[in-house]
């Protein structure tokens, strides 16, 4: 939030984030608040934040596949999928630490997605979308057909537990610090990515794809590049799933799952790295919300039960998702940006 | 011998069944340019409104089933008046986003109106098999596929040969001219909707007359999607003919690839089979061939 | 003697039955500003598509630079310097000024994803580099108060003077612009037509032009190529085209001329 009156020695500085002493300041201080959470919040809701931090990490990586570069992704949840089936294979049959086999994990989903973004030589366009939910119908059969000694076949996985140093990361504060960590550099990837060469390469295909190419971009490799790096983001979140749930299922990367991350960054704002941020904030917030009033309601009146109430949060989600399009399409990013610029020119408005 | 002819004609019925709901894909893309990805959950909506009508309302099946489609009907002019008329002129990107909120709404209201249980769906088409000789065919498949096909004869009728459906064709095509024309677009819209969800609802009931119904009813959406691409999302009949294609596919990897591979490939196979056929015909088999203008 | 930057020889392109470039060839030099022109539907655009490589032409050699260039894509036309501006508006619409223009140095610039995640010195340093350099560009085209603009929000006019921009951003040897002057009024095609004579003067680079604006043609070109139902049926100095009878009568007898 830049305060009125600033003024830029050079053309590249506006391109930083953060540029006053103050703003830098303020920004630390939550960082460090972030750090200290476990210290306040209790058990669950630090397991809650968590989750929430692995779902952004997935989310961020649907935002550079789906958000700058535009191309319709419906099957991130396999991609995470494949992140967490490695890694834990790796941690599982290798014995490998978890800061080597989660990103293998994440290097193995983006591979996997390049098989997916292929096509992208010859197909344009929405069809394009085809390849990914192809990519979600065939992850549960693959890992049931896989032989059992590489990913449990069936069965899933059971999960080694984090070591750092040889100690144990213990508890949920240990598994929130490790998520953190990783939420805070994968953020700053997609922050950095958006402003560098490779990231304007991906908004101009998705502002025009046909004129992109014309411009020297090369289609192929970019929209290929895009899903990679998306699927990368996917199978780091992934990989930290997996540690976090000590079982990983087939089952748990569901075509649902990939529609719910595109709602996230939908409500949250699809052009921003931001966007992935506020999205996962927010629905995780409404399916809290609904949670404790479901548990308050459930004893008061008869039909409230948890099988109407989880439903009912999806009627306001596909609402909100669907008025959020209609009424603004840009998503809360933009009004975080309105808010900004409001206090930007402040204290006089007509500046 | 046998094998393979009894496994092609369960492939061409299972074939057809998908055809008519990729024909559902095709009258929505046609005259409203939308490509829906809700349209799994519009087939499950419309069984769940079928069931309602039978088993809620009590209605006898000849009465069921038009009370049926007249629901479907007016769920197809709710849904595009709420969702996709405010979207008239975005960006196709947003129109797929909004369908993707859609899949989520349809789906928490199916869960809160009817609730998660799975029920009995009626019997609308006599169980059981025909023989042919020695070929058994299943006898709802069959009517279901004979409905598919005498639909998209007319279908097919109302595209080429009438002013309505003509006109439905221009306003695919731009927009813009087709306003010019005194073509209403929203008009054309509201046919498309309505023959969409009708079409998804006749293709529930084949598909569950006699069996059992729930949420996963909406699996259908996304195999049949890839069905609408193989033909090409603006042909009637390029739905299904890639319809059918896909069903013979998918019987014979069943048939004779599935004991090899310990029955996934069968699932597997028909997208790859899809993608092979859009690499070399990005715009599906009868697809019209689009030349970006800059 | 000037050289031959560009020629086109024989090209031929078909849409089914419609044949959109039946015979055009065309010869650019160093320096020299090509204008071509004829009625709407004559084919100009879709000319200008195959010397840009996003149509194939069916028959017909493009050769840039003395090299055969035919096969070659429309992205590696660009890295060689064939830039070009639209007809109608291509701009990207939530990018700003800037990174519009700025996206005109991707061939130029060298940063691979890898580089643009960890975005560490070289990689900034080279992001500052190229952010003066289209910030010439912006001065230069006298967008400054803009620059921070989303070009969504800006009129016809200046999105034109934007694609003009990012085209400029390719370091061009050759500048193919698509009726860069249709819906603007007169100043702002003063205006242009001032950049397109500077831009030629500071970096003595070819450009084809097509327009409708006979008085603008005829002001600023060196060459005048007319073309009509995909053929060309007249070509040379301003002065000879203007009085040519079959150009006269392809405009119906020449009052526009
Ligand atoms: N992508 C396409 N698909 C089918 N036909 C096309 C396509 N592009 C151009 N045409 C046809 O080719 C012919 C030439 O069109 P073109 O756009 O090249 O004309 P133009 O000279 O640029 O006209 P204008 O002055 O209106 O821009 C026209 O008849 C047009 O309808
Ligand atoms: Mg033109």
């Amino acid at each position: 939030m830049l305060p009125s009156g600033i003024i830029f020695k050079s053309y590249a500085a506006e391109e930083a984030f953060l540029v006053t002493r103050p703003q830098k300041l303020v920004f630390a201080l939550f960082i460090v608040a972030l750090f200290l959470f476990p210290m306040v919040g209790s058990t669950y809701l630090v397991g809650t934040v968590s989750v929430m931090m692995i779902t952004m990490i997935a989310v961020l990586g649907l935002q550079i596949t789906v958000g700058m570069a535009g191309q319709i992704n419906l099957g991130q949840s396999a991609f995470v999928g494949v992140g967490a089936y490695v890694t834990a294979a790796m941690a599982v049959n290798y014995e490998l630490p978890f800061w080597l086999a989660i990103p293998i994990g994440g290097l193995t989903a983006g591979l996997t997605s390049i098989l997916f973004g292929l096509p992208a030589a010859r197909i344009k366009g929405f069809y394009l979308a085809l390849t990914t939910v192809a990519a979600q119908v065939m992850f549960p059969l693959a890992i049931s057909r896989l032989p059992q000694s590489w990913f449990g076949g069936s069965n899933g996985m059971s999960m080694p537990s984090m070591e750092l140093f040889g100690y144990e990361i213990w508890g949920q504060t240990g598994l929130y610090l490790v998520n953190l960590c990783f939420l805070i550099v994968f953020t700053t990837l997609a922050f950095n990515l958006q402003r560098s060469r490779v990231g304007r390469a991906f908004i101009a295909i998705r502002e025009n794809d046909v004129v992109a190419p014309v411009m020297g971009i090369n289609l192929v490799k970019y929209k290929i590049l895009a899903f990679f790096i998306g699927a990368v983001f996917a199978g780091i979140s992934g990989g930290l799933y997996a540690y976090y749930v000590t079982y990983v299922t087939a089952e748990q990367f569901t075509l649902w799952l990939s529609v719910i991350y595109l709602g996230m960054l939908l409500i949250g704002g699809m052009t921003s790295p931001l966007g992935a941020i506020f999205g996962v904030i927010i629905i995780t917030f409404l399916q809290e919300t609904t949670h404790e009033i479901g548990g308050y309601l459930s004893g008061r009146i008869s039909f409230v039960d948890e099988s109407v109430l989880f439903p009912a949060t999806n009627i306001l989600l596909g609402a909100v998702i669907i008025a959020v399009l209609i009424f603004e399409p840009h998503g809360m990013v933009r009004r975080w940006r309105i808010a900004k610029a409001a206090y930007r020119i402040w204290p006089n408005p007509h500046g | 011998m046998i094998e393979l002819v009894q496994s092609l004609s369960s492939g061409v019925l299972l074939g057809l069944l998908y055809g008519i709901v990729a024909l559902s894909f095709v009258v929505i893309y046609r005259a409203s340019r939308v490509v829906n990805l809700a349209q799994g959950e519009v087939v499950m909506v419309g069984a769940f409104l079928a069931w309602m009508a039978a088993s809620s309302f009590g209605l006898p099946l000849y009465l069921a089933i038009p009370a049926a489609l007249a629901m479907s009907a007016c769920f197809g002019v709710i849904i595009e008046r709420f969702v996709f008329r405010p979207l008239t002129g975005q960006p196709i990107f947003a129109v797929v986003m909004a369908s993707i909120g859609l899949i989520i709404l349809l789906r928490g209201a199916t869960m809160v109106i009817w609730g998660p249980a799975t029920r009995p769906f009626p019997q609308v088409f006599p169980l059981g098999a025909i023989e042919i000789g020695p070929i058994l065919l299943n006898t709802a498949l069959l009517i279901g596929g004979v409905i598919t096909i005498i639909c998209a004869a007319g279908l097919n009728w109302f595209f080429m040969r009438t002013d309505a459906g003509l006109r439905l064709a221009a306003v695919a095509e731009d927009h813009t001219t087709a306003l010019s024309m005194g073509i209403s677009v929203k008009k054309s819209a509201i046919i498309a909707w309505v023959l969409g969800t009708t079409l998804a609802t006749v293709s529930a009931i084949i598909m569950l007359s006699g069996s059992v119904l729930g949420v996963t009813a909406a699996e259908i959406g996304f195999r049949a999607l890839p069905v609408a691409l193989l033909g090409g999302m603006e042909s009637v009949r390029g739905a299904v003919i890639a319809g059918v294609l896909v069903g013979m596919a998918e019987a014979l990897a069943s048939t004779y690839l599935d004991p090899l591979t310990n029955g996934a490939l069968s699932q597997i196979f028909p997208f790859i089979l899809i993608i092979l056929v859009l690499l070399i015909r990005p715009q599906g088999l009868f697809g019209w061939k689009i030349i970006e203008r800059i | 003697m000037r050289n031959t930057v560009l020629s086109a020889k024989s090209l031929r392109l078909t849409f089914g039955a419609i044949t959109a470039v039946e015979d055009i060839s065309l010869q650019v030099k160093t320096g020299q500003i090509c204008a071509l022109i004829g009625p709407n539907g004559a084919g100009k655009s879709s000319f200008l598509n195959c010397l840009s490589g996003f149509y194939s032409p069916s028959s017909g050699t493009v050769e840039f630079e003395g090299e055969d260039i035919t096969g070659l894509t429309p992205f590696r036309r660009a890295e060689m310097g064939m830039a070009r501006t639209f007809q109608g508006n291509q701009t990207y619409q939530s990018m700003t000024v800037r990174e519009n223009i700025l996206s005109g140095f991707h061939s130029q610039m060298r940063s691979g994803l890898l580089g643009g995640l960890l975005y560490w010195g070289g990689v900034q340093q080279e992001n500052a580099h190229f952010i003066n350099l289209a910030e010439e560009i912006i001065e230069f085209l006298e967008l400054e108060p803009l620059r921070n603009t989303l070009v969504g929000e800006l009129g016809y006019g200046l999105r034109k003077r934007i694609d003009l921009g990012r085209a400029l951003g390719l370091n061009p040897k050759i500048l193919i612009m698509d009726e860069p002057m249709a819906g603007m009024n007169t100043e702002e095609k003063g205006d242009l037509a001032r950049f397109i004579l500077d831009i030629r003067d500071a970096r003595n680079i070819p450009i084809i032009l097509v327009e409708h604006d006979m008085e603008v043609v005829m002001d600023i070109s060196d060459e005048v190529t007319v073309i009509d139902w995909g053929k060309v049926i007249s070509s040379g100095p301003p002065d000879k085209v203007r009085s040519d009878p079959k150009v006269i009568s392809a405009y119906l007898g020449g009052g526009v001329v």
